[in-house]
């Protein structure tokens, strides 16, 4: 399934509404970790109604700033 | 004074601050609206969202600490108390630190009555919601996540209870956001310099209290659990974790038990902050929920955050200036109060005497080289001890008719900076940018000769006036 935000074929179902009514499903990007609900607004949930500056590209995703850097092994 | 969470609410009930939304709803857009309006309201209440469609049962509560009324119940003052007074209020309550710390047994702990070790869906579980309409995913806005120095696990005191955001990245997966300056970051890097996970435990729904000491930059190695201790005025209440050496509020509504896994960093964000912008997406470390634990009927309290003023800024408003207050007064009596409640101290107001020529500058130095200083305190107004700082009029004033521009603004370039201002760039750089609006004290050359118009003795007719301006609206 294609993520709304990155536009890669890694998204998937991962939660629905507990009571079973199909009130809503969720679903998740393995790869950006963007999550959403089919519930919600129009704009937040369809790639080409979604504001540009909030979209992934993979270039974006493989520059990404780490603010804690991992440390090095204590020896 | 407050137990825990229910306790407070059945107070703020009590006193007409807060309400209860019965209509059922769906979480995206409704919540964040309702969030929104409850701040926006004078004395804004609480809110508890009582029926969230698919989630039958659950309830979600915001907007606990969204007013000066609800920060003063909370402090056992009334609801129409000055700021100024619940500062200083704040004051009297922050010397009883270190108060007392009692366990109860893990099988009658409140937080355990439920507990889930299978199959567990974070967003099945709770009712989520997306708090703003960009962030990334659905976030935790409001907890007090506990961790232990893996190399100091046996001192209480160093044990960190923080707010940190959280997103949910799968049915047990969690990224959190662990600054440099956080102390968390510091517990993260010791156990990853020896590759181990960090056992972590997110509690949700906490007394008011410790939410309000959770984000609270105290000392590294003081413990937000006495402090909470000392400020409400009884005993903390704490029990062990069912799956590590971690101490948890015995009364939160919710614990997510965990790890966090070593040498990870995965896509976060963006998440709407406190600056009232978006922050960017970045690599940040991440965590597996092991157990869930919760009360019966449990409520999950969630902070919405939006443009400021919202509750975030009640909540971190104090509490940002009063350990400021304290480890400036330290080294300098001359200081009377801190306002530094605009945006987590971003911005910050000192009233301060002027030992000699100069000393105010000094303060701002002061304040900038303090814990949360460092980063946080951008622009540093000083105005003289008659100027209340919470009383903006009054600064206003000030810098009208004190400041000598060529002499008393300053710019410091190139200092640390708080990476989720948006003028911090690259993100963790910034600038001091120092206001002194004192007024001049020899050896510098004092203002001209002017007569301040005294004050006349008003209280008495203050209250006279209050009283038939009241009887006047009631009839």
């Amino acid at each position: 399934m294609k993520c709304v935000r990155c536009l890669n074929d890694t998204a998937a179902k991962f939660a629905e509404a507990p009571d079973k009514s199909g009130a809503w499903e969720m679903y998740i990007c393995s790869k950006c970790n963007f999550s959403w609900r089919n519930t919600e607004e129009e704009d937040v949930i369809t790639p080409e109604l979604r504001e540009p500056k909030f979209q992934l590209t993979n270039e974006d995703i493989a520059n990404l700033q780490i603010l804690v850097p991992v440390p090095p092994l204590r020896k | 004074m407050y137990r825990d969470l229910r306790d407070f609410l059945a107070k703020l009930e009590q006193e007409g601050q807060l309400v209860r939304i019965k209509d059922e709803i769906l979480p995206e857009p409704t919540i964040r609206e309702i969030g929104r309006a409850a701040v926006d309201l004078p004395n804004g209440p609480a809110v508890i969202i009582e029926n969230i469609k698919g989630h039958p049962g659950k309830k979600v509560a915001l907007n606990v600490h969204g007013s000066w009324a609800n920060i003063g119940l909370m402090i056992g003052m009334d609801k129409d108390t000055s700021v100024k007074d619940q500062f200083f209020k704040f004051l009297e309550l922050w010397d009883k630190y270190p108060g007392e710390v009692k366990f109860i047994d893990k099988d009658k702990a409140p937080c355990h009555e439920v507990v889930i070790k299978d199959n567990i869906n974070l967003v099945e579980m709770l009712p989520m919601f997306r708090i703003n309409k960009w962030d990334a995913g659905m976030f935790f806005s409001k907890a007090s996540v506990v961790t232990r120095d893996p190399d100091d696990a046996g001192n209480f005191d160093t044990q960190n209870v923080g707010t940190y955001r959280m997103q949910v990245m799968g049915k047990d997966l969690v990224g959190i956001q662990a600054l440099g300056f956080h102390d968390i970051a510091r517990h993260i890097t010791h156990a990853e310099e020896q590759n181990k996970p960090l056992p972590i435990a997110v509690c949700l729904g906490v007394d008011p209290v410790l939410t309000f000491m959770a984000s609270t930059p105290i000392n590294y190695d003081q413990s937000e659990y006495k402090f909470a201790a000392a400020i409400n005025g009884i005993p903390m209440e704490l029990t062990k974790a069912l799956t590590c050496d971690l101490d948890v509020p015995a009364h939160a509504e919710y614990v997510l038990e965990g790890e966090i896994l070593p040498r990870v960093r995965v896509p976060e964000g963006p998440f709407g902050e406190f600056p009232g912008s978006y922050s960017g997406t970045r690599l940040q470390s991440q965590f597996r929920v092991k157990c869930i634990t919760h009360r019966k009927n449990p409520i999950f309290e969630n902070l919405f955050m939006g443009r400021p003023w919202t509750e975030i800024d009640y909540l971190m408003g104090l509490n940002t200036c009063v350990p400021l207050y304290k480890q400036m007064k330290e080294t300098m009596p001359e200081i009377v109060a801190v306002n530094a409640m605009y945006q987590h101290g971003l911005t910050a107001i000192v009233s301060t005497g002027n030992r000699f020529g100069g000393y105010a500058k000094s303060v701002a130095f002061r304040m900038a080289s303090t814990p949360h200083g460092i980063s946080y305190c951008k622009n540093i107004i000083l105005v003289g001890p008659d100027v209340d700082p919470f009383n903006l009029e009054q600064v206003m004033w000030s810098l009208s008719s004190r400041v000598r521009p060529a002499k008393d603004v300053i710019v410091v370039p190139n200092t640390p900076g708080m990476p989720l201002d948006p003028t911090s760039e690259p993100a963790g750089m910034g600038a001091k940018f120092i206001i002194d609006a004192t007024e001049p004290t020899a050896p510098d050359v004092v203002l001209r000769d002017t007569r301040l118009i005294d004050n006349p003795d008003s209280k008495g007719f203050e209250r006279l006036i209050a009283d038939l301006q009241k009887a006047a609206s009631n009839k």
